[in-house]
């Protein structure tokens, strides 16, 4: 090639890469707006976050949320204790709102975002690969809807990542104090992040398994050792809460798996990832068969084999992938800079009779991958398209390029069909409140306040906005029925007795002998709709 | 095998190569296979009322035992 065709080549590179950095850039401007505006709604946008609400304030008040749930006022957690703790002392300066919640669910998926920059950096030293790779994780539907929640699971991805790049390279540490300093971090963080969400166990496995395999002595005693810590921090929880820590955050949240939900998942996952499941799953295969097993490829494999099947359970969804989303940013951004630096090695094997026909093509490889590997971040930003169809200065954009709104208040979301329709399992948000849906909450809160009896709704916000103690936890106590442990008598009993002035229910996540109490005594006089669902006010009959 | 353990284990310098890889993801996927096919056994559950979950599950064994195989010819090269 001349030099002239290789400054034109060049110039065709950076000019692709532009695109694909604008196209990402996009979608994080989508995700601020997004942020912005649930960061200002006062109640529920994604079931649950209220009780997460509910866990903060019992913590920021000393108290456990994992309690009896045949006791008044019925309520328990099955969440692990360390998001809540973290905001905890906001309470006090922020007072019954959801907004720091949010806020720090957002700041972590930055944090884990400049991790995943940070680790393709280190790997590939490529900046442009490394910020689009960040900028990857941030583009991903499911990780815009979950970003900015009141909820626990971004914050585990982001110590789980945190966790990731500390240990990847602890075996290539020769300074012992550093090494040992560097171990006691990344288990630290694992733990972390296990005490944010059970879920961060497969990182657990990961890194161990990572560390069996290098050096078997060290992962043995600092196993023991994380073990350990683990294990007091849980018998501590445990004897805390007269036992209630297994039985609600345990026992009760292991929930059967339903196959279809997990098949419908997995081809979401990778309908909206493919562009960069492909390079994350060629990387993984060169590190098998040509060079040693990274961390980051065995995160890879057990995150998106465990948590991809067990998306599929009841609590599931969507989420489940984020772990696989954030190792899959790695592991292709790893591929895209190695594969623009020409620096694939392929030592003899009987595998490498295979490559061989192909070395005559490694230079023109070399430079088409000058023009794909952008492409592979554009097709990309092409595959998870989302986008307010109806607010400046995204409506401009939706015209131009004729995209039609697909789910709630004129949001498009390319993990959806045409007419709205989505996997089962994947969450229906991710569209922006309106003062509507600000208006209709605050209506639900003026008839919670105009009754002096307690109430019961299934969403917290609203009692929490009121003033008034919230009753139950529907799924918690869902999840303990589906496991033998709920008997329910005394809630029944007050249903029964018409003891609360009203019950509002959205999703009717209670257990059926719940249900059926309510619909014997209780009678819908009005249902109001907020944030796209409608809630049943349902008084004394 | 009580010669390889505290080798493996006590030896700051061990580390696994690609055959034993090879032939613990072997072993393990048709000693779990075996495992569950024996549960089912117990449980009087036939072949033809194996779910989905499990299909999947024996459909991940098949893949981690040809994977397995596959590396026990890479010999010692790190893993």
């Amino acid at each position: 090639m001349t030099p002239s065709q290789n400054g034109t080549l060049n110039r065709i590179h950076r000019l692709l890469m532009t695109v694909a950095l604008g196209l990402l850039l996009f979608y994080f401007a989508v995700y601020l707006v997004y942020a912005v505006n649930l960061i200002q709604f006062p109640f529920d946008y994604d079931q649950g976050e209220g009780f997460e609400l509910v866990d903060t304030i019992m913590f920021s008040k000393g108290q456990w949320p994992y309690q009896s749930t045949e006791a008044f006022p019925f309520y328990s957690s099955n969440y692990p204790p360390l998001f809540h703790v973290i905001a905890a002392p906001l309470v006090p300066l922020f007072g019954t709102s959801y907004a720091y919640g949010r806020l720090l669910s957002f700041l972590g998926t930055l944090v884990t975002a400049t991790a995943i920059g940070y680790a393709v950096y280190r790997e590939g030293r490529n900046r442009w690969i490394a910020v689009l790779s960040g900028l990857a994780f941030l583009a991903s539907n499911t990780i815009y809807h979950i970003g900015p929640l009141f909820r626990q699971h971004a914050t585990m991805v982001m110590f789980e990542t945190l966790a990731i790049v500390v240990l990847a390279h602890v075996n290539e540490n020769t300074n012992t104090r550093r090494r040992r300093l560097q171990l006691a971090l990344g288990l630290g963080l694992i733990l972390a992040a296990g005490y944010t969400k059970q879920l961060a166990a497969i990182t657990a496995i990961a890194a161990g398994l990572f560390l069996l395999i290098r050096q078997p002595q060290r992962a043995v005693v600092w196993g023991l050792l994380a073990g350990i810590v683990g294990a007091a921090i849980f018998v501590g929880i445990n004897v805390a809460t007269n036992g209630e820590w297994w039985r609600q955050a345990i026992v009760a949240n292991v929930n059967e798996l339903k196959i279809i939900q997990t098949v419908a998942l997995f081809k979401q996952w990778f309908g909206l990832h493919g562009f960069l499941i492909i390079p994350a799953v060629l990387l993984v295969i060169y590190e098998v068969y040509w060079d040693r097993l990274s961390l980051y490829a065995i995160w890879f494999v057990v995150a998106t084999a465990i948590n991809g099947a067990a998306s599929g359970t009841w609590g599931g969804g969507d989420s489940y992938f984020s772990t696989a989303i954030a190792a899959t940013c790695i592991l292709s951004g790893i591929f895209a800079a190695r594969t623009i630096r020409a620096e694939w090695k392929f030592p003899p094997n009987y595998l490498s009779q295979l490559i061989q026909p192909f070395r005559q093509y490694a230079p023109t490889l070399a430079t088409a991958s000058l023009i794909v590997i952008p492409l592979i971040y554009v097709g990309y930003g092409r595959a998870v398209l989302h986008l307010p169809t109806d607010q400046p200065p995204f409506n401009t954009i939706a015209n131009v390029f004729n995209i039609h709104a697909n789910a709630m208040n004129g949001f498009y979301d390319s993990a959806r069909t045409q007419d709205g329709q989505y996997a089962t399992g994947y969450a229906n948000i991710g569209h922006l409140t309106t003062q509507a849906d600000i208006d209709a909450g605050w209506r639900i809160v003026d008839l919670i306040k105009a009754t002096d009896k307690p109430v019961i709704s299934e969403d917290a916000g609203f009692t929490l906005m009121a003033g008034r103690p919230v009753i139950t936890n529907p799924t918690q106590l869902l999840n303990l029925e589906k496991k033998g442990l709920y008997n329910g008598t005394e809630l029944v009993k007050m249903i029964d007795e018409k003891a609360f002035g009203l019950i509002i229910l959205r999703a009717q996540f209670y257990p059926d002998v719940v249900l059926q109490a309510i619909s014997q005594a209780y009678t819908q006089n009005e249902s109001i709709v907020m944030n796209g669902f409608s809630y049943l006010i349902l008084a004394p009959k | 095998m009580y010669v390889i353990l505290p080798r493996m284990i006590w030896n700051n310098t061990f580390t696994f190569t690609k055959r034993q890889i090879g032939w613990l993801l072997v072993i393990g996927d048709v000693a779990a296979f075996v495992g569950i096919m024996a549960l089912n056994f117990l449980r009087h559950k036939p072949v033809s009322e194996i779910g989905p979950a499990q299909q999947l599950v024996f459909a991940l064994f098949a893949v981690g035992f040809l994977i397995g195989l596959s590396l026990i010819p890479l010999g010692d090269a790190p893993a």
